[in-house]
């Protein structure tokens, strides 16, 4: 191929480049583009965390060549962020998913896989071994971070896949340090003074079960309103308690989980990093 | 001259690296492997709304266009035009709250057409809602067929306002002639052949209230579920008369309502009166379909 030639076929590549990135309505009626909206902004809302449960090599094979898949998969060894789905398009990894008024959450979130191992079944429950290293951390904040300013996502609105789906799903589990993501700025954590001023009260006196479920369904989780302790709202106290408090993930209403949820759905009960209350 | 077109050769993959990561939005400062594509991904569109604007051109295109509301299209009545008001990739603030199946807050997933139409007038004789000129609805056609064939939108998931938003919306009414969007390929219908056959049955024995809630609620709509008729009950049966029998919206169960709502919850019930610009071919998944 002489330059000249190669020189015309990458001119070429690079209007074929600029012509899928308009993507032109080649059929579309004329229209009129003089006006824009200015009420207008992502079609992402919402950044959703998951951990594969498989090792890298299956992980990236299933959410490849299956029929799910996440618009990011970060693996551990060496720390790699490998982008599988453009963020404009809906990548298939939340399912049957609701987080407020939101439901069918794939056309509204980025899907981030972080590679981490399946939690193992025993007698007393799942036991979840490996930890996040530091650095696949901090991959996944700097990508976080990056979507987020991007898109202009809430900082509420970055969520487990067991947040939205906690009747099905428990990941990215207990070992994800959601704090950190709070440390790095990327979203709200209830004001620690506040939980240690509630908790006593409530150490005296444990609220009764429709208090969690209506407090839970305020923060955004789906739970039924049945005012009874059944397995489907254990789930979701214990998918509340993976996230804020890690150490203890069974299920059940406590002290603590009812002072962190209190300060939770507080007005002006979760802040950033800086202090300030966080202002959806 | 030869260097000069290495130069410029050069030059031309830079401009590429730089639009090609202007259009993905790459993550600022982080390494990202690109070598992967997933084969499970689609348009983040799923659904079609078309409304109604109420005021008139200019001041629909005034609130669409500097209001707290947006919508991607907007057609116009005299004369009949497109206007792109925001870009199909982004979120336009049409849909408020709303339901459809699974989905909630649909505005994330859907592309919004505003119809320029005055919408109702309360008279003494009634509600009386406004025509749309057979010229602005092959406009309207035009634009979401387009729309459904490049984002693979279903057909069933073409819908009005009212259908995602029964308890606080009309729109686009029923004026508007769903109809010729069944006929258009854009659109299931129900099989006349089945509303016939099921509807001398309901005649004799209307199915009780629990029946159709339930009934409306597998068709898509957020709908109680208590078997009483009430208020928030009657708008559904309303929106869902609007569309497929539009000569009586008054919410009222009926025998032609019952026998439409059964031929469009039964397995086939529902036809395609032509093939859909969206149809998907051969797809390795279906997620869409």
């Amino acid at each position: 191929m002489t330059t000249s030639s190669r020189l015309h076929r990458t001119l070429a590549i690079a209007c074929l480049a600029l012509g899928a990135c308009a993507a032109p309505p080649h059929d579309m009626p004329p229209q009129d583009t003089r006006f824009s909206a200015a009420s207008q902004d992502s079609r992402v809302q919402f950044i959703v965390i998951h951990a594969t449960e498989e090792g890298f090599a299956d992980s990236l094979r299933i959410l490849t060549e299956g029929p799910v898949s996440s618009h990011y998969l970060v693996d551990a060894t060496p720390p790699t962020v490998y982008r599988l789905v453009n963020e404009d398009q809906r990548a298939w990894h939340a399912g049957v998913s609701s987080w407020g008024q939101f439901g069918s959450l794939n056309a509204a979130s980025v899907g981030i896989e972080v590679v981490n191992p399946a939690p193992i079944k025993t007698a007393t429950g799942l036991v979840w071994n490996t930890p996040y290293p530091q650095a696949q951390i901090d991959a996944v904040i700097v990508l976080v971070r990056s979507v987020a300013r991007r898109h202009g996502v809430r900082a509420d609105r970055i969520v487990a896949h067991s947040d939205i789906a906690p009747q099905r799903k428990v990941d990215p589990g207990p070992r994800f340090p959601w704090k950190l993501l709070a440390d790095a700025g990327l979203m709200p954590w209830p004001d620690a003074a506040a939980v240690a001023r509630q908790r006593p009260a409530y150490e005296r006196q444990l609220p009764a079960v429709r208090w969690f479920q209506e407090r839970l369904a305020s923060h955004g989780f789906a739970v039924s309103q049945t005012g009874e302790l059944d397995a489907a709202t254990q789930r979701v106290i214990a998918a509340f308690q993976m996230k804020y408090r890690n150490s203890r993930n069974d299920g059940q209403p406590d002290a603590e989980t009812a002072a962190l949820l209190d300060v939770a759905t507080t007005p002006g009960g979760l802040l950033m990093k800086d202090g300030t209350p966080f202002k959806p | 001259m030869r260097l000069s077109i290495n130069y410029l050769a050069r030059l031309a993959c830079l401009a590429i690296a730089l639009l090609l990561s202007a259009c993905a939005g790459a993550p600022a400062g982080l390494l990202v492997d690109r070598s992967y594509s997933a084969t499970g991904q689609d348009s983040r569109v799923l659904f079609i709304v078309l409304h109604y604007t109420v005021g008139n051109f200019p001041s629909a295109l005034k609130t669409l266009t500097q209001g707290q509301v947006s919508s991607h299209y907007l057609v116009s009545d005299e004369p009949v035009r497109t206007y792109g008001l925001v870009d199909e990739n982004r979120r336009a603030w049409h849909a408020g709250p709303s339901h459809w199946k699974s989905h909630g807050n649909l505005n994330a997933s859907s592309i919004g057409i505003e119809i320029v139409n005055p919408g109702y007038a309360d008279t003494p004789a009634g509600r009386v809602y406004a025509p749309f000129s057979p010229r602005q609805i092959d406009e309207v056609i035009a634009l979401v067929k387009e729309v459904a064939r490049r984002h693979e939108v279903r057909p069933e998931r073409i819908l009005g306002h009212n259908d995602v938003s029964p308890q606080y919306k009309q729109d686009p009414g029923p004026s508007f002639p769903w109809k010729r969007l069944a006929e258009e390929g854009l659109i299931p219908w129900p099989d006349a052949i089945v509303v016939n056959a099921k509807r001398p049955e309901f005649e004799l024995q209307l199915p009780d209230v629990a029946w159709f809630q339930r009934r409306l609620a597998d068709h898509g709509f957020a709908v109680p579920l208590h078997g009483e008729l009430d208020v928030p009950t009657r708008n559904v049966i309303s929106t869902f008369q609007m569309k497929y029998r539009p000569a009586n919206i008054a919410g009222q169960p009926d025998a032609e309502t019952a026998a439409l709502l059964f031929a469009a919850t039964s397995p086939g019930g529902m036809l395609m009166l032509k093939p859909s610009p969206s149809d998907p071919g051969a797809k390795a998944w279906t997620s869409r379909w």
